[in-house]
C-alpha cells in the first residue's frame, strides 16, 4: 500500500505565558497565542514495499507527521492518502490496515499478560484463530515470545516489552508499518533483533515501513530511502547513496609521524578543512572531491617520517551530523 | 461488537485484583448510608411522615429512596473524566487512536466492566446489609421491572454526559474542574441526595428540564409507586429522547475534538 502526502501542514496554537504574577494575571484576562508550524508544506510519495527512514533533529516534525499518517492528528491543510484512504476522516478503516509502534509508549494493556493483550487484539482486528496461531509461530521463530508470553506487561523489561510491542503492531499483518523510534533505549542485542524482525517482515509480507530514528545503524541496515526534514520542511529525499554523495564527501586522514606533530598551518594551506591533533596523531579532514590523501602524505613525507596512517570515509552518523549542521548554517545565512 | 464485550471483561478482571480497595470502599458506602438514614430519621416523623408537593412521604419510603439511590450511584459512577484527562495529559491517547475501535466505545466498555465489578463487590453487600439493618420497602414485580429498565436507560444517560464532560480535555488538557462541576450539578438535580419532592417550585422546574433526574429520581419514584401509567411511559420516552440527543451531540463534539487534539510528550 502506497502513501501519498501533498502540501501537508500542521500548525499548533499554544498560549504564550507572560512572566511573573502580573503576567499570569494578564494571561487570565487576555491570552496571546503563538502559532507554531510543526509541519510546513511537506510532500512525498512512498511506494508499496519501500522502507523509508524519516529523519530529522529533535522537534523537526517527524512524530507529528507519523501521527497524521496514522490518523491520530488532523492536518491543518494539505492531503494524505494511505492506500486510497484519508487517515483522519476514515480513522477506523485506516487503522485496520496499519501497524504503529511508538518506542516511548505502550499499546499493550498494562495489567494483563501479553497473551491476553494479544487475544484482545485478535478480536479487535477480527483475526481468525488459524491466522493468529500461524503468526504467533512466525513471531516465536523471529523474535521469541514464549519467555514473556504469560507475564503481565507492567513487569517486563524495556527490551522484553518492545518485542511484545513489535508483535502487537504486526499481529494483524498490516500493509503499512509506522515505527516511531522503535529502538530507543534498547541494548545492542535487542536492537539487532528488532531490526532483523523489521527486515524479515518487509521482505516476506511486502509491508511498507516508515520509521523515525536517531540510531544510524537502523538506517543503514533497513532503509533504502531516507527523507530528512528540519523545522517542518523536507531537506532531502533520496536513497542513501545520494545522501552520502552530497553530505559524505568529507574524508578523514589520520597520520602519525615519528618526530612530534606536523605543522597544522601547512596542512590547512594545502587544502585541509580541519586539523585536529590528539596525542601523537593528527586528524586531517578534507573534501575528497577536491583533495586526496596521497597529496597530503607526499607533502608530509618531505618533512617527517610517517609511521602510520589511515583514511576513514564518513559513516552515516557523521553524514547526518554534517547535514544538520549545514541546515543550521544555511538558516543563519538566509537570516543574515 | 465482540471486542467491546472483551474490553469490558478485561476491565472487570483488572479491577477485582484490588481487594483492600474494595473492602474500604464498601465500608465507606455503609457509613454514608448510615448518615443519610440518620438524617432522614431525625427529619421525618416515624408515624405521620412528611407532607410534600407529591403527597405524604413516609420514613420507610425515604430510607428505601436512600438505599436505591446508593445502588444507582454504584452502577453509574465512572471515571471517564479522569481517564480521558490522563490519556490527554500523558499523550496515551495516541495508542488508543491507532486501534480500530471507537474511542467512546473503548471508554464506555471499560466503564461497564468496572461497574460490574462494583455491582458484585459493593452494591450487593451494601444493599443486603443496609436492608437488613434499616429495612427496604418492596415493590410490585411490574414496578421493579420498570425500575430496572429505567436504571439501564439512566446509566446510558449518565455515561454519555460524563463522556461529553471528559471530551473537554481535548481543548483544555486539564479537565478535572469540569468533572467537579459535573458531580455537583448531578448531585443536586438528579435527586440522588435529596428527592425532587422536597425542591422549592423554581428548582423543581429547572430539574424538570434537565436530564439528571431521569437517572435517579424518576426510576426510584417508579419503584416506590409514586407515579403511575402514562407518567411512567412519558418518563421512559424522555429518557430515550435524551439518549438520542446526547448521542448526536457526542458525535458532533467528537468530530471537533479530533481537530483540536495535541499529543503531549512527542
Amino acid at each position: 500500500m502506497g502513501i501519498q502526502v501533498e502540501n501537508l501542514v500542521k500548525t499548533f496554537r499554544r498560549p504564550r505565558h507572560r512572566e511573573g504574577i502580573l503576567g499570569a494575571l494578564s494571561d487570565l484576562v487576555y491570552r496571546e497565542y503563538d502559532e507554531k508550524k510543526a509541519v510546513d508544506n511537506i510532500s512525498f510519495k512512498i511506494e508499496p514495499g519501500e522502507v523509508v527512514g524519516y529523519l530529522g533533529p529533535n522537534g523537526a516534525g517527524k512524530s507529528t507527521t507519523i501521527k497524521m499518517l496514522a490518523g491520530i492528528l488532523t492536518p491543518t491543510s494539505g492531503s494524505i492518502r494511505v492506500g486510497g484512504l484519508i487517515p483522519h476522516t476514515q480513522r477506523i478503516e485506516n487503522t485496520k490496515r496499519i501497524g504503529v509502534l511508538f518506542g516511548q509508549r505502550s499499546q499493550l494493556w498494562w495489567e494483563i499478560p501479553v497473551s491476553e493483550s494479544f487475544q484482545l487484539l485478535k478480536y479487535m482486528y477480527k483475526i481468525s484463530e488459524a491466522d493468529f496461531r500461524k503468526r504467533l509461530g512466525v513471531f516465536e521463530e523471529l523474535i521469541s515470545l514464549s519467555d514473556i508470553y504469560h507475564l503481565p506487561v507492567r513487569i517486563l523489561s524495556l527490551g522484553q516489552r518492545m518485542r511484545a510491542e513489535m508483535c502487537a503492531a504486526l499481529l494483524h499483518q498490516p500493509d503499512v508499518l509506522y515505527l516511531d523510534e522503535p529502538t530507543i533505549g534498547l541494548d545492542a542485542v535487542v536492537k539487532e533483533n528488532i531490526r532483523n524482525f523489521i527486515k524479515q517482515t518487509n521482505q516476506e509480507t511486502g509491508t511498507t515501513v516508515v520509521l523515525t530514528t536517531h540510531d544510524m545503524p537502523d538506517i543503514e541496515k533497513l532503509c533504502s530511502r531516507v527523507i530528512v526534514i528540519d523545522r517542518g520542511r523536507v531537506m532531502f529525499d533520496g536513497n542513501l547513496e545520494m545522501l552520502k554523495h552530497r553530505f559524505g564527501s568529507q574524508n578523514k586522514l589520520i597520520v602519525e609521524v615519528e618526530d612530534g606533530l606536523p605543522d597544522p598551518q601547512r596542512l590547512l594551506l594545502n587544502g585541509a578543512d580541519e586539523v585536529i591533533q590528539e596525542g601523537r596523531s593528527s586528524i586531517i579532514t578534507y573534501d575528497r572531491n577536491r583533495r586526496n590523501s596521497a597529496g597530503f602524505l607526499s607533502d608530509l613525507a618531505q618533512l617527517h617520517k610517517i609511521i602510520d596512517f589511515s583514511v576513514n570515509e564518513p559513516d552515516i552518523e557523521e553524514i547526518i551530523r554534517r547535514m544538520y549542521k549545514s541546515l543550521n548554517q544555511s538558516d543563519v545565512e538566509s537570516r543574515n | 461488537m465482540r471486542i467491546y464485550a472483551e474490553l469490558a471483561k478485561t476491565a472487570f478482571q483488572s479491577h477485582i485484583t484490588f481487594r483492600v480497595n474494595t473492602l474500604i470502599q464498601l465500608f465507606g458506602r455503609l457509613i454514608a448510608v448510615l448518615i443519610q438514614v440518620s438524617i432522614w430519621s431525625a427529619l421525618i416523623s416515624a408515624d405521620r411522615g412528611m407532607t410534600t408537593l407529591e403527597g405524604v412521604v413516609t420514613l420507610q419510603e425515604m430510607i428505601t429512596y436512600t438505599l436505591l439511590s446508593t445502588a444507582i450511584t454504584l452502577i453509574v459512577t465512572n471515571n471517564m473524566i479522569g481517564q480521558v484527562e490522563q490519556k490527554i495529559h500523558k499523550g496515551e491517547i495516541a495508542t488508543d487512536l491507532i486501534k480500530p475501535i471507537s474511542f467512546s466505545g473503548l471508554l464506555i466498555s471499560e466503564s461497564v466492566g468496572i461497574s460490574f465489578q462494583r455491582i458484585i463487590f459493593e452494591l450487593v453487600p451494601v444493599v443486603l446489609i443496609s436492608s437488613l439493618l434499616f429495612g427496604i420497602q418492596s415493590a410490585s414485580v411490574v414496578h421493579l421491572l420498570l425500575f430496572l429498565v429505567m436504571v439501564i436507560n439512566g446509566t446510558a444517560i449518565y455515561f454519555l454526559i460524563s463522556y461529553l464532560f471528559a471530551l473537554t480535555a481535548f481543548w483544555y488538557i486539564v479537565s478535572w474542574h469540569f468533572g467537579a462541576l459535573f458531580y455537583m450539578i448531578m448531585m443536586v438535580f438528579s435527586g440522588s441526595l435529596v428527592p425532587v419532592w422536597f425542591f422549592p417550585n423554581a428548582l423543581s422546574t429547572v430539574a424538570e428540564w434537565l436530564p439528571f433526574r431521569l437517572i435517579f429520581y424518576s426510576p426510584i419514584s417508579v419503584y416506590l409507586g409514586k407515579v403511575n401509567g402514562m407518567e411512567i411511559i412519558w418518563m421512559i420516552v424522555q429518557q430515550l429522547i435524551w439518549i438520542a440527543i446526547l448521542l448526536l451531540v457526542q458525535k458532533w463534539i467528537w468530530s471537533r475534538a479530533t481537530t483540536k487534539l495535541v499529543v503531549q510528550g512527542g
